[in-house]
């Protein structure tokens, strides 16, 4: 069976893959982080493309790139928090600080928000343990964190966003219908664990 | 290879340099236990199940990974390594389900047997259930990674074996698994089903949905697909055919399978449709009838028909032993030489092209020796679905270091693994490979040593492509100027570099032109006759080879003798105790054209189905309505068949003995694996009883004296016998004495015909290029999942849930131009007729539309256009116009 692609997105992003990098194994990685320095995240098309390129099986570029934390399969916001979960942060309340932030924003962990302003997350120990409850925000780490603090921090970039939406919201709006398919394939899966064998 | 000797266990053991310790150790009759070794595969260490203690090294290395070594010393086993491999066991088990009675490998997984073999009960450790993936996308197997143990077998044969890379390892951690590509459902990626990994599998982590009964007993025979030829291992229970395996001893396919080799071979056997009594038409019904009666009915009005009023059709997909008997039956019996079969529609312009190039038109190099090729051009072959064994073992070629060249306008699996690869618009071929010569004269990288030495007829080339610039060539095929350049480059830089190609070559009106071109770009490289290089069609179907070998053509008898000179005819005359026509025959289009008109009026098919193999089904159906007398020979009631006045039941391959030649020319002996289901016959039986009943004796004792005959009449078959191939004898004709080794690479001292000739060709285009009417390039084939006319797999519950109907491959530009949606049901038609099936958006280029043609509910034959090449008759089934439009 074959399946049928975007053609044209994979021979876009191939052409620029190309003008890079040299078919070799060895630039795999440095193309993933390129893709994802272009688009904030890894789209199907773009990993179909350096597959093409390396000439290498597009199961492999997948299974490498889920390998590492580093790589998103679907688009970020524009802003991204991140808290820790590690036990010295869940021991000075971290639990709630995510709970509370997660109604702020109205996603789960792992999610994005609709008008993809905030991307959230959680790290299992930033090796700030000192400072917990330790978050990120858009990759400033500050520690002692609070939820009255947290919120503050959204807030604030809020509002940096409200003076200039324009290009870059674009952008990865569009991306993000080329990436909801994904995430429903992904979403119909069923785990085993849940379910057992039929 | 050199030997090295070193002590497993105390025992003093002799072993090949580079080979492993476990290898060794097995060699020996040392059992140690593993979980990701296979044969097949790279070494990879990953279990850690083989552990040994090998004297010097410390630690515990994996045995399946360390060389030996010359005076090594090692130990396999003791308690420390059995503590050891116990840990590695305790380890899985504790993320593994504890539920093996409910285990779909149950009694057959290997982890079991270890735990039991090391006596492991309890893990003793926290247990983690897995929260793996369950995929029931896929019609066939299920993949439940909850069971897996991460041995990785079934990436590694997807990507070493097989050379799809379906899946991959993804994740890491607690949450590893082998996935495809977004870890979607197995169904939606590039998974050719081909079971490779299944078969792999240790755990029940990967399983078939219906496994059925261990067999009683398994024959080994040949596939009856494609022309590759693989061994197949059939398993039978209760007297019924139901399971497939790949021969680990043919050296084809070396154990693997294909989807078609492994659910569709046998699936379809004991299928309920299976005809089982003749049937003769009565009142316009078809009706059952007995033997005699039918028969009795087919020798009246045979005899009534005789000379030019009759015509027969071999097959392609029967022994050559069949094919024989067939042509001997027409020539002998009937006096006439019009008997053809579908070899004409699909590679008559290889034999004419290469016989007049070469001398012999069949495949010059064996499939093995595609792997010594430095560099492989692959032109109008989609070979991973229609030859996908070959395919496999391309992409393993390539993985070690082959350079691929890929001219074809379709995006097929074999894209993504091109060094280049060019899309030139259908009906180009004569012109890009012009271009190709142009370009390597120009540079200076032609062979001339060998063209002056080995070849004539080169300066009238050089001449003509002297015109075909990269530019004037880009102009008419679409391909950029620095691709062909590379390409040109690229090919002459192969020391050897061979050509493989198939239908999108042949398919032509120029076809004939398209294989002296290929054969022309051979020869100017020097390629001709050495290991790794040649020129190389991949023949269709399983027998096809054969069938053309044996005679089942209107212009020879077998071994390609011409009926038309008078030395050849005196021998058969003189072998079969009668005179015979002088006049060639028919071919296949000429006989359904003189049907129509009421000149052919009894007409014989045996395996054929014409109803959807030949151009312009609408008229083929009014020529088979025509024909006064229409005798149909198969196992089902084909589309053809039910045209028919008696139709007789034949047996398929399992029932039966038989030899069929691949594509590579080598002879393979098929195994009756059970008797005849009741009521079939063979076709050889029918023909011989039908000719003695007609007053001309033919009696065989069994097929092997049928092979027999064929070798005393046939000097390329002479050596050939039924005792040789049982001994394992690997026979590629020629071979012309019983002591004589075969031939696996023609031409290597002088050519057949002496010198290889050269023939300067100019490029016409196709005969129906797209209008305003009708503004699309159609072009037809196959597909991995379904083969010829479907009559054999679409009785085949796994190819049937795989690809259940029709569809047209069209581009994504195209979709959206005519607001076309994946999925949608289109309307195409051409001059001829026009038909209605599911839009596929993908694959092609810009401007074309592909249909596969095994659908008789939407035949892309309605569509294509009959006209011919002049030469070898062979119809342009690869281009027509054509018109697309959403359906109402
Ligand atoms: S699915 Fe089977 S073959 Fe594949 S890694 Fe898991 S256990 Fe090994
Ligand atoms: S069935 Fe064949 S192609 Fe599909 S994943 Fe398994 S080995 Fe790969
Ligand atoms: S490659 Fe051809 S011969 Fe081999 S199993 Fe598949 S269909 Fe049969
Ligand atoms: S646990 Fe949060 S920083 Fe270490
Ligand atoms: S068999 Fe050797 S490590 Fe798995």
């Amino acid at each position: 069976m074959f399946e049928s692609s975007n053609s044209k997105g994979v021979e876009t992003w191939r052409k620029k893959i190309a003008g890079r990098f040299e078919s070799k194994d060895q630039y795999l990685i440095p193309a993933l982080q390129y893709i994802q320095g272009q688009e904030g995240y890894l789209p199907p098309e773009a990993m179909e493309a350096a597959a093409r390129h390396l000439r290498m099986p597009k199961s492999k570029v997948f299974g490498v790139a889920s390998f590492y934390a580093q790589f998103n399969f679907k688009p970020q916001g524009r802003h991204k928090i991140t808290i820790c979960r590690g036990t010295a942060c869940h021991v000075r309340g971290s639990a709630r600080l995510l709970a509370k932030v997660e109604e702020n924003l109205g996603v789960h962990a792992g999610e994005t928000t609709e008008d993809m302003s905030f991307t959230l997350e959680t790290v299992a120990c930033f090796g700030a343990c000192a400072l917990a409850p330790v978050a990120v925000v858009d990759g400033k780490v500050s520690g002692n964190q609070t939820v009255s603090k947290l919120k503050q921090s959204i807030s604030d970039a809020r509002a940096m966003d409200s003076g200039k939406p324009g290009h870059k919201s674009t952008v990865r709006i569009a991306g993000n219908r080329a990436s909801k398919k994904n995430v429903n394939r992904q979403t119909s899966r069923k785990s085993s664990g849940r379910k057992g064998r039929k | 290879m050199a030997k090295v000797t070193l002590t497993i266990d105390g025992k003093t053991v002799q072993a090949e340099e580079g080979s492993t310790v476990l290898e060794a150790a097995s060699a020996a009759d040392i059992d140690i236990p593993t979980l990701c070794y296979a044969k097949d595969l790279e070494p990879y260490g990953g279990c850690r199940m083989c552990i040994v203690k090998v004297e010097g090294i410390r630690g515990m290395p994996p045995s399946c990974t360390t060389r030996v070594a010359e005076g090594m010393k090692v130990t396999t086993e003791d308690d420390e390594i059995l503590q050891a491999r116990r840990m590695v066991l305790r380890l899985l088990m504790a993320d593994h389900p504890s539920d093996c009675l409910s285990c779909p490998a149950n009694l057959e997984c290997e982890l079991q047997a270890l735990t039991k073999k090391l006596g492991v009960r309890e893990h003793g450790l926290i247990h983690l259930d897995r929260q793996a993936t369950l995929d029931e996308s896929h019609p066939v197997f299920i993949r439940d990674m909850k069971r897996c143990i991460l041995c990785a077998k079934c990436v590694r044969t997807c990507n070493e074996v097989v050379g799809a890379g379906a899946i991959g390892l993804i994740n890491r951690g607690h949450r590893a698994e082998p996935a495809p590509f977004l870890g979607t459902g197995i169904k939606f990626s590039n998974c050719e089903s081909c079971g490779e990994c299944v078969e792999h599998c240790p755990t029940g982590a990967l399983y078939y949905r219906e496994p059925g009964p261990e067999p009683d007993y398994e024959v080994s025979t040949i596939c009856p697909y494609c022309g590759t030829g693989c061994g197949l291992v059939l398993g039978v229970n209760k007297g019924k055919v139901i399971r497939a395996k790949g021969d680990p001893d043919n050296p084809i396919n070396q154990g693997h399978l294909c989807v078609k080799g492994r659910f569709g071979s046998y699936e379809f056997v004991n299928h309920p449709d299976r005809l089982k009594t003749p049937l003769v038409r009565k009142d316009g019904e078809l009706v059952e009838a007995s033997w005699d009666e039918a028969l009795d009915l087919v020798v009246q009005r045979f005899k009534e028909s005789k000379g030019d009023k009759f015509a027969a059709l071999a097959s392609a997909k029967e022994p050559n032993e069949d094919n024989y008997i067939m042509q001997k039956f027409a020539r002998a019996v009937m006096k006439t030489n019009s008997v053809d079969h579908c070899a004409r529609l699909c590679h008559a312009s290889t034999v004419a092209g290469l016989a007049a190039s070469f001398g012999s038109g069949a495949m010059t190099n064996s499939i093995e020796d595609m792997e010594q090729a430095e560099v492989v051009l692959v032109t109008g072959s989609n070979t991973t679905e229609n030859h996908p064994i070959i395919g496999n073992r391309l992409r393993h070629a390539i993985d070690k270091g082959t350079k691929l060249i890929l001219f074809d306008p379709r995006d097929i699996p074999l894209a993504g693994k091109a060094v280049i690869w060019c899309r030139q618009r259908p009906g180009t071929d004569v012109a890009w490979i012009n271009g190709l010569m142009h370009v390597i004269i120009e540079e200076g990288l032609a062979d001339l040593d060998y063209v002056r030495e080995r070849c004539e007829g080169f300066e009238a080339v050089e001449e003509l492509v002297k015109s075909y610039t990269p530019e004037r060539v880009s102009k008419i095929t679409g391909v950029p100027a620095q691709d062909l350049v590379e390409a040109a480059k690229l090919y002459a830089s192969g020391k050897p570099a061979t050509i493989i190609y198939s239908m999108g070559i042949t398919q032509h009106t120029t076809g004939t032109d398209n294989v002296k071109s290929l054969a022309n770009l051979a020869m100017l490289c020097g390629n001709m006759g050495k290991p790794g290089g040649g020129v190389n069609p991949l023949r269709g179907q399983n027998n096809v080879q054969g069938a053309c070998d044996v005679g089942g053509l209107p212009n020879v008898y077998s071994g390609y003798q011409k009926v038309t000179d008078p030395a050849a005819r005196k021998k058969f005359e003189e072998a079969w105790h009668t005179d015979l026509p002088a006049e060639a025959g028919l071919t296949i289009t000429e006989i359904l054209e003189a049907a129509e008109k009421g000149e052919v009026k009894a007409l014989y098919i045996m395996g054929e189905n014409p109803m959807l193999s030949d151009p312009d089904v609408t008229h083929v159906e009014k020529a088979l309505k025509a024909t006064e007398f229409l005798v149909v020979q198969d196992i089902f009631l084909t589309e053809t068949a039910r045209l028919a006045d008696v139709v007789l039941p034949a047996v398929t391959f399992a029932e039966r003995d038989g030899t069929f030649t691949n594509t590579e020319r080598r002879v393979q002996r098929l195994h009756q694996v059970i008797p005849p289901l009741s009521g079939c016959r063979k076709d050889w039986e029918i023909i011989c009883d039908i000719a003695t009943r007609m007053g001309y004796p033919m009696s065989y004792e069994s097929e092997s004296e049928i092979q027999d005959e064929i070798a005393e009449l046939t000097p390329s078959y002479g050596g050939i016998t039924y005792d040789r191939l049982d001994r394992g004898d690997q026979l590629a004709w020629p071979c012309p004495t019983k002591d004589h080794p075969g031939t696996p690479i023609l031409h290597t001292k002088k050519f057949t015909r002496g010198k290889g000739k050269f023939f300067a060709i100019e490029y016409i285009s196709a005969d129906e290029l797209p209008d305003k009417d009708f503004p699309m390039v159609l072009t037809t084939g196959r597909i991995l999942e379904h083969f010829h006319t479907g009559t054999m797999t679409r009785k085949s519950k796994s190819l049937h849930a795989l690809v259940p109907g029709p569809y047209v491959e069209i581009h994504p530009a195209d979709a959206r131009h005519y607001k076309i949606r994946d999925g949608e049901k289109v309307r195409v038609s051409s001059r001829r007729g026009s038909i209605e099936l599911i839009a596929k958006v993908g694959r092609v280029d810009r401007g074309l539309i592909f249909i596969p043609f095994h659908f008789f509910e939407a035949a892309a034959n309605v569509l294509t256009n009959p006209a011919v090449d002049p030469v070898a008759k062979i119809p342009e089934y690869k281009v027509c116009a054509a018109r697309l439009e959403k359906s109402a």
